[in-house]
C-alpha cells in the first residue's frame, strides 16, 4: 500500500452527504464549470496533475448481483494526484482557496470548513481511503516540471524551425532570446525526496515479493 | 459528460468485491478483500524510486501510452463522522435521546475503487472502448489477478466482455480537473447566457495543447537533454553554437514524437 508514486500523492476522500443537500453540490460543480474563472484559484495552486469529484447517490453503487446497497447517505468521492506532502497539500488548499473548498464540500455532513485548519485536517484524515496501488507515468516530474517542459519544447520547436533560415549570428541572438524566456523552465527531474525511512524501507522490502509474484505468474501459479 | 473532459477520460469504477471465501494456491483460505489487497501490493509500480528502478519489474500500465495516472483502493466501508449535532433542549423535549446510538451507513460489500486518467486518443467517440481493449490486450493476466476478486468478473472471457463489465461498474465523474496548460488558456470569459447554458446542459473544457501523455513524455525528455546543452554552451561562439544546435536537433528531433522517454520512468 502506498499513496505515493514518484513525486505524486494519491488522495481519496469519501464523505457522506444528506441526500436532500446533494443537489446543491451538483449545482455548485455545474456553475464552476460554466464560469471557469471561479476555478482560477485551483489552477493557481499548480500542484495538481489530475483531480476529480464524483457524486455517488445512494442508488448508484453498482449492483452486479451482490445486492443493492441500503444507505441513508449519498457520498462525495474526491481523488487527487498532487505534488508534495499531505500536509503541504492541505495547507495550500486551506491557505489558497478556502472558500472554494467550502463550496466543493458544501453538502458533506460535518465538514468543518477549511479554516481553522486542524479540524479540517482531522476531517480529511478521518474520511481518507488509503491507496492500494498507484501508477504514475511521469514519476520524476511534478506538475510544474511538466508545464515547464512543455514550454521548453515549444521554444525548441521554434528554434529548430528558425535554425536553417538564419546565419549563425542571427541564430545565436534568437537562441539567447529564447533562453531568457525559458530560463526558469530548465529544472531537473528525478526521484522525489524520500518521505521517510519507513517509506524507503517498505519500497526496498517490497521488491522481492513483486519479483516472486512475477516468477509465480511465469510458472503458471 | 464530465467523465470525458479537456482531452482526457476520467474513468471512475466501483467494483463490488466478492464475499465468499477465497482459496489460495497453497490451499489456505482467505477473504477476497484480503487477497485483492495482496494482489495490488505486489503489482509492479512505475520505476519511481531507486529500489523500483533496480528491480526486475515495471508496471503493466506502462505498456500503453495513454495512462497518466491509475489508482486502486479498496473501500472497506463508509466512514462515520460521529452523530449529528443537535440541540439539547429540543432533545430533552422531543428526543432523540443521544444515549441511543445513531444509525450509520455500512456497505453491504467492499468496493474496489479504480480511478484512471487517460488520453482520449485519436477517436473521442470510442476513447473508452479502445483504451479498455488495449488494457485487455496488454495486461490481461494482471487484470485477472486483480479483478477475479470482484463480483461478476468470472464471466468475463474476452475484451468485449471486459468492456461490458467495466461499464457496469462505472460511475460518472461529476467534476474533473487537469492542468497541463503550459500557459493559462486565453479563452474569453463566458457571458451570462453561456453560463446559464452551461448550468443547464453542462460544459466541456477545451483540450490543452500537448497535454496528452506522448507529448508530455517527449517534452520531459527534451528538457532533460536541453539543460546540459545550455550549460555546456554558455559562452560558445556563434558559429559553434549554430553547429551544435543543429546536431542537437538532429539527435533529439524536438518536433517529432521519437526519441522520447518511456512511460513510468524516472527520467532523472
Amino acid at each position: 500500500m502506498s499513496n505515493v508514486a514518484g513525486k505524486a500523492y494519491a488522495m481519496n476522500i469519501l464523505t457522506p452527504m444528506k441526500p436532500g443537500r446533494t443537489w446543491i453540490n451538483a449545482l455548485i460543480f455545474r456553475y464552476g464549470r460554466a464560469a471557469p474563472a471561479t476555478l482560477s484559484g485551483l489552477l493557481g495552486l499548480s500542484i495538481i496533475h489530475f483531480a476529480r469529484w464524483v457524486i455517488i447517490r445512494r442508488d448508484q453503487w453498482p449492483d452486479l448481483g451482490q445486492g443493492r446497497e441500503r444507505l441513508a447517505n449519498d457520498y462525495m468521492l474526491f481523488c487527487s494526484n498532487f505534488n508534495g506532502t499531505w500536509d503541504q497539500y492541505i495547507d495550500a488548499f486551506s491557505d489558497g482557496i478556502p472558500n472554494g473548498l467550502n463550496l466543493f464540500w458544501y453538502s458533506s455532513t460535518k465538514f468543518p470548513g477549511s479554516i481553522p485548519i486542524t479540524p479540517f485536517k482531522n476531517y480529511i484524515r478521518a474520511n481518507q481511503v488509503d491507496t492500494d496501488y498507484y501508477y504514475n507515468a511521469t514519476p520524476g516530474a511534478a506538475q510544474r516540471d511538466i508545464k515547464a517542459a512543455l514550454r521548453v519544447r515549444e521554444a525548441l520547436i521554434d528554434l529548430a524551425a528558425l535554425h536553417p533560415t538564419l546565419t549563425p549570428a542571427a541564430f545565436a541572438e534568437a537562441y539567447r532570446r529564447a533562453l531568457v524566456t525559458v530560463q526558469n523552465d530548465l529544472g531537473s527531474q528525478g526521484p522525489a525526496p524520500v518521505a521517510s525511512n519507513d517509506s524507503l524501507d517498505a519500497d526496498v522490502n517490497r521488491q522481492p515479493f513483486v519479483a516472486g509474484r512475477r516468477a509465480a505468474a511465469a510458472a503458471g501459479g | 459528460m464530465p467523465t470525458v473532459d479537456g482531452g482526457h477520460v476520467f474513468l471512475t469504477l466501483l467494483a463490488p468485491v466478492r464475499r465468499d471465501p477465497y482459496r489460495r494456491s497453497n490451499g489456505s483460505l482467505s477473504s477476497p478483500q484480503m487477497a485483492l489487497r495482496e494482489a495490488l501490493a505486489v503489482l509492479p509500480t512505475a520505476r519511481q524510486s531507486a529500489a523500483c528502478a533496480a528491480g526486475p519489474c515495471e508496471s503493466p500500465f506502462s505498456r500503453n501510452t495513454r495512462n497518466h495516472f491509475v489508482r486502486m483502493a479498496v473501500i472497506g466501508d463508509a466512514a462515520f463522522n460521529g452523530r449529528d449535532a443537535s440541540n439539547a433542549i429540543r432533545n430533552a423535549l422531543r428526543g432523540p435521546d443521544p444515549a441511543i446510538p445513531l444509525a450509520c451507513d455500512s456497505l453491504a460489500s467492499p468496493y474496489l475503487l479504480v480511478a484512471i486518467d487517460f488520453d482520449v486518443g485519436a477517436h473521442p467517440s470510442t476513447a473508452q472502448t479502445t483504451y479498455l481493449e488495449a488494457l485487455w490486450r496488454t495486461m490481461q493476466p494482471e487484470l485477472r489477478d486483480i479483478f477475479q476478486h470482484c463480483v461478476g468478473f468470472d464471466a468475463v472471457t474476452d475484451a468485449d466482455g471486459f468492456c461490458t463489465w467495466i461499464g457496469r461498474c462505472q460511475i460518472d465523474t461529476t467534476m474533473p480537473f487537469n492542468d497541463y496548460w503550459a500557459r493559462p488558456p486565453a479563452a474569453k470569459p463566458p457571458g451570462n447566457l453561456a453560463k446559464i447554458k452551461g448550468l443547464l446542459f453542462g460544459t466541456t473544457f477545451p483540450t490543452a495543447p500537448a497535454g496528452d501523455l506522448p507529448s508530455v513524455l517527449k517534452a520531459l525528455y527534451l528538457q532533460r537533454q536541453f539543460v546540459p546543452f545550455v550549460t555546456q554552451n554558455q559562452g560558445t561562439s556563434d558559429t559553434d553554437l549554430y553547429a551544435r544546435f543543429g546536431a542537437f536537433v538532429a539527435a533529439f528531433k524536438p518536433a517529432e514524437s521519437s526519441p522520447t522517454q518511456a512511460p513510468g520512468e524516472l527520467g532523472g
